[in-house]
């Protein structure tokens, strides 16, 4: 199962490169810094970067899979949100150096058999002049995304996403991540 | 704030822990498994009602009281301030609706409860 942006909505995220930042906003980002979508604003454009489901069969029955998705946004949308969200400005001001893709890759084993994988575009990593804006998804299974603020990018520091995947005495999984530079 | 003083979970103000404790009553809840519903053939809990997609809808809009909701194309989020969630599914690819529930704290749960038309469990039991 894949679950990956498509060369459109990469090509929106690595236009911003090089814009000034403004704000990130969502409609209930006051919950962890959490909502279903996230608007990222720069000084000439926006785009939502939202979660989504599609449900997939995982060990013989369906299930909901978080898919990332990625569109602009219009002006009177964002205007809408900010009414009824919450906005978070740091970082107002300052240049989009990189965009980066957080990607997982998933490895499922029943009595040691491979029985499921996952690739997903789990994770955007905005890097500004002064430190980083990750919008990654917080749960596999559940259409919710999660901004968070980092001085630095790490393998190691990056998020823990959390899923209906639980190792048990039969099935086991192995999870693979890359951070990627699109631009 | 919402941050209790004892060290266990808050539960003062809107949360999916609460709206599970008044609802064990209203719909099949199994103290064992603290959970909603009755062991089906896989992983998913079920409710048996005469009519499953009132009755899901009415799950939902009771476990979701005090969320922000968000609706996306052909389903339904209610999150809480704690990380907690219900998902619904009006129709899910497994046939009628389905509920995921999602509670976060010292004793996190997450499993999903299929609605199924009365007489369905009990065609099995017959075999």
């Amino acid at each position: 199962m894949k679950l990956k942006l498509n060369p459109n909505e990469i090509g929106l995220l690595t236009s911003l490169a090089g814009s000034t930042f403004r704000y990130v906003v969502g409609a209930s980002l006051q919950h962890e810094l959490t909502a279903a979508e996230i608007y990222l604003v720069t000084e000439t454009d926006a785009i939502s970067i939202r979660a989504t489901t599609e449900e997939y069969k995982f060990d013989g029955e369906y299930e909901d899979f978080n898919r990332l998705g990625i569109s602009k946004a219009s002006k009177s949308k964002v205007q809408r949100v900010i009414e009824e969200g919450e906005l978070l400005r740091k970082h107002n001001g300052e240049r989009i150096l990189a965009v980066f893709l957080l990607q997982d890759r998933i490895n499922g084993y029943l009595d040691g058999n491979p029985n499921f994988s996952l690739e997903s575009d789990c994770g955007i990593i905005f890097q500004l002049e002064s430190g980083f804006i990750g919008v990654y998804q917080s749960d596999r299974n559940l259409p919710i995304l999660e901004v968070s603020y980092s001085d630095t990018i790490s393998l190691e520091t990056s998020p823990r996403i959390e899923s209906i995947f639980e190792d048990d005495i039969n099935q086991k999984f192995d999870y693979f991540r890359e951070v990627k530079k699109i631009g | 704030m919402g941050a209790g003083s004892g060290g266990g979970p808050s539960i003062s103000g809107p949360s999916l822990q609460a709206n599970i404790a008044r609802l064990q009553h209203k719909f099949t809840f199994s103290n064992q498994a603290g959970k909603f519903g009755v062991s089906g053939s896989g992983r998913a809990r079920v409710i048996v009602s005469e009519n499953p997609k009132a009755t899901a809808r009415q799950f939902f809009e009771s476990l979701s009281i005090g969320s922000v909701k968000t609706k996306g194309a052909g389903w339904e989020l209610g999150k809480f301030s704690d990380g907690s969630a219900v998902f619904f599914r009006p129709i899910s690819k497994s046939g009628g609706p389905a509920v995921n529930i999602k509670v976060k704290g010292s004793k996190p749960i997450r499993y999903k409860v299929h609605f199924e038309q009365t007489g369905w469990l009990n065609q099995g039991d017959k075999k």
